[in-house]
């Protein structure tokens, strides 16, 4: 059974049977944060898949292989829907993630190179995890977003995250002055 | 005699900019290994808090698109 301290090696072992397969992915969520140096808890694995559409099935199927559960049929309908699909295995869940708008596709490009244990691993890079946030904007993403503007300090590049949150939102969005309040109190104050 | 001001905690609740370093101040100058140690041990302690059983998953989220088209969705009420 999968144990949830297993996550970081999880990730390696995921992100090579992809990246053999020729599957464009990135991995996201706590486990990037965390490869950025903000570690927190978490219960699950986030990848986002840059696939086409018929090749979803070999993706969870790959899932699969790492002895997580979900049919295809569900797994589809859920990308369909919700744009994620859950794969689980004890505490353990993968989720599975598709681009929903065009911005989504370009993480991967922007992808950071992390190491696990030796295995070259793609995270979403700190700007990228900030912009992901805001668009969600869960209670539970505010101290997130905090200690990622804190974690990179000066080298935040807040002329890339302004200008990407403004090719997604309106231009009356709450949002883009949340973000410039923001790297102003953290990013701009903090040492790094 | 006017009555003392109420006794408040609020002087001891740390500030937003306290909280985030003291969540990042300790791997700020460790190697990527360490900090994979230390999110493993952290895990481990989950591990070993659940053991064996489902972690709490609240409600599931509304589809992401909802939350990126309202930014009123995910602000305290």
């Amino acid at each position: 059974m999968a144990a949830l301290r297993d996550l970081p090696d999880l990730a390696a072992t995921l992100s090579g049977a992809l990246a053999q397969r020729g599957i464009k992915h990135v991995i996201s969520g706590a486990v990037a944060m965390a490869a950025h140096g903000y570690v927190r808890a978490t219960v699950d694995l986030d990848v986002l898949v840059v696939v086409p559409a018929l090749r979803l099935p070999e993706t969870f199927a790959v899932v699969r292989d790492l002895g997580f559960a979900g049919e295809d049929a569900e797994m589809l309908s859920s990308l369909r829907d919700r744009g994620v699909a859950t794969f689980r295995a004890g505490a353990v869940g993968i989720e599975i993630l598709v681009p929903v708008l065009p911005y989504h596709r370009t993480l991967v490009g922007r992808s950071v190179e992390t190491s696990v244990g030796g295995r070259s691993v793609p995270v979403v890079s700190i700007e990228d995890l900030v912009i992901l946030k805001l668009l969600w904007r869960r209670l539970k993403d505010i101290p997130d977003i905090h200690a990622l503007l804190q974690l990179a300090g000066k080298r935040f590049d807040s002329l890339y995250a302004e200008r990407t949150l403004s090719s997604i939102l309106p231009e009356e969005d709450p949002r883009h002055a949340e973000l410039r309040l923001l790297v102003e109190r953290f990013a701009r104050s903090a040492g790094g | 005699m006017a009555e003392p001001p109420p006794r408040s905690a609020l002087p001891f609740v740390p500030t937003d900019e306290e909280t985030a370093e003291r969540a990042v101040a300790l791997t700020r100058d460790m190697s990527p290994e360490e900090r994979w140690e230390l999110f493993r041990w952290l895990l481990d302690g989950m591990d070993g808090f659940l053991d064996g059983r489902e972690p709490f998953r609240p409600e599931e989220d509304p589809p992401f698109w909802m939350r990126w088209k309202d930014p009123s969705l995910g602000r305290p009420s």
